[in-house]
């Protein structure tokens, strides 16, 4: 069986970044993505049609950069966290093909009741670091003391 | 509106079939399709591998011209035919771009053993009149003097009414759609952003290790439960539209797209749930943006799983972009 480690409430710092993931979107990835959500808007697999709207060639669904950043957060926070808010603005454009990278920082941690919970700020960049989505997430993680 | 039915007596020897006319074929179709059938091959959709490989354009699916033979089939048997035996050969190619006109001729009929069957010709055409696919299928088909089967009531098939399409509802629910969602969605939707973890796929592991005890989506799979952003089943359109209007705006629109995604959990969403999600618009706005007027829509979607349990609440803005100085003609 496939093993992840887990990340405590104790072991966070504010100020601390999150692993961050790099992902190459492929046209067959942006495609596959239109299949799963069942999106079908042409701008993200018809380059003719993506053209007479303005844009160089398709462009990466918004979601599917959402989707990047909550496996950033995923993959970090282990199978027994759980992100519990998230949020994301949609503010450039990216192409398939072009190498992005998810990054995020602690912003806080809180206990509410008996949820420890952890705020985040989290973004996507481009190879020149130009920022093209940014979001927020709050992480449910477990304490080892209780 | 119920479909007519076709009983074996009257169809006679070397008639020919209604033809089906199909396309001008998009890139959209192809990829429906792909998606339909996991085929996730370039050549039907990527130009840049298209051109690579010399092609004209993204080539149509084989299985996708038999498809339209057997729909060309059933639509002329009516609702108690059946498509016993379809068998296709893919002859020539045809591509995005193409309109292709099915066609079949009735070659013998037989019956054996109570059933009535009816062997044809079945060809696709492209626009030279090239045939490109060549076929043939068996149907059985009920005679007088059996009962036809009752039709299904075609209301049952869509939750979208015209007073919808109207108005946003502003403030009120706009629309309530299900969605099942099995450990193939899930996974299906994790593969398509490359997320391996097994938390989304791996039943033991997520049942000895996760918080949940069992299979869950990714914390966005909430996107992939907005009927405001999925496609109809059938329609070639979103599943709930109603925005009629935005082809009738006076200046031209120069882009638009999601501007924002928000969610908040109070459950997980795990495979085998049902998933009802109500929308309700609650805002319209404008401002001056980079690209021009900006008009946004905001929109609420209350997820709630089969035993009626809050399971999320998303918020979600779209925004169209419109260029003031270019009138366009409505």
């Amino acid at each position: 069986m496939a093993t992840r480690p887990q990340l405590w409430y104790e072991d966070i710092e504010v100020g601390a970044d999150v692993p961050p993931l790099a992902k190459v979107p492929t046209t067959i990835a942006l495609a596959k993505y239109c299949g799963a959500a069942y999106d079908f808007s042409p701008i993200h697999f018809d380059e003719p049609y993506a053209r007479t709207r303005g844009q160089e060639t398709v462009i990466v669904q918004g979601f599917f950069k959402a989707a990047c950043l909550g496996q950033m957060l995923t993959d970090w926070i282990g199978p027994k966290g759980w992100v519990k808010k998230f949020t994301a603005k949609y503010q450039r454009v990216n192409l398939p093909h072009e190498p992005m990278t998810c990054r995020g920082k602690v912003t806080r941690k809180h206990v509410d009741g008996e949820s420890y919970l952890v705020d985040v700020e989290m973004w996507v960049e481009n190879d020149q670091g130009e920022v093209s989505t940014a979001g927020t997430a709050t992480i449910l993680l477990p304490c080892r003391e209780t | 509106m119920s479909p007519e039915q076709l009983y074996f007596e009257t169809v006679e020897i070397g008639v020919l079939i209604p033809p089906l006319t199909k396309g001008p074929l998009a890139i959209k179709d192809l990829v429906k399709f792909g998606a339909a059938t996991d085929d996730w091959s370039e050549i039907h959709f990527d130009e840049s591998v298209v051109r690579q490989r010399g092609l004209p354009a993204p080539v149509v699916h084989g299985p996708l011209k038999s498809a339209f033979l057997a729909q060309m089939l059933t639509t002329w048997m009516g609702p108690a035919g059946t498509l016993k035996r379809l068998a296709c050969q893919y002859r020539g190619m045809d591509v995005a771009g193409e309109t292709i006109t099915c066609r079949g001729k009735v070659m013998g009929k037989s019956s054996d053993e109570g059933e009535h069957l009816v062997e044809c010709e079945v060809w696709t055409e492209n626009s030279k009149s090239e045939i490109t696919t060549q076929g043939r299928a068996v149907i059985a088909l009920p005679a007088h003097l059996e009962p036809p089967r009752p039709a299904l009531d075609p209301s049952q098939i869509s939750l979208v009414t015209e007073g919808m399409r109207r108005d946003l509802h502003l403030g009120e629910v706009s629309g309530v759609f299900t969605y099942d969602v099995d450990r193939r969605w899930i996974r299906e939707f994790a593969s398509a952003f490359g997320d391996s973890n097994p938390l989304w796929h791996d039943e033991a592991y997520a049942c000895a290790e996760g918080r949940f005890g069992g299979i869950v989506a990714p914390p966005t799979f909430f996107g992939a439960l907005d009927p405001v952003e999925r496609y109809h089943p059938i329609r070639e359109e979103k599943e709930l539209l109603l925005d009629p209007w935005v082809e009738t705006m006076p200046y031209t629109n120069t882009g638009g797209g999601n501007a924002f995604s928000e969610v908040e959990y109070f459950l997980p969403i795990r495979a085998g749930d049902t998933i009802t999600v109500e929308v309700t618009y609650t805002d319209i706005f404008e401002r001056d943006g980079r690209s021009g007027r900006l008009l946004f829509r905001i929109r609420e979607n209350v997820l709630k799983n089969q035993r009626g349990d809050l399971v999320a609440k998303a918020r979600s803005g779209h925004v169209r972009s419109y260029d003031l100085a270019l009138k366009r003609s409505v």
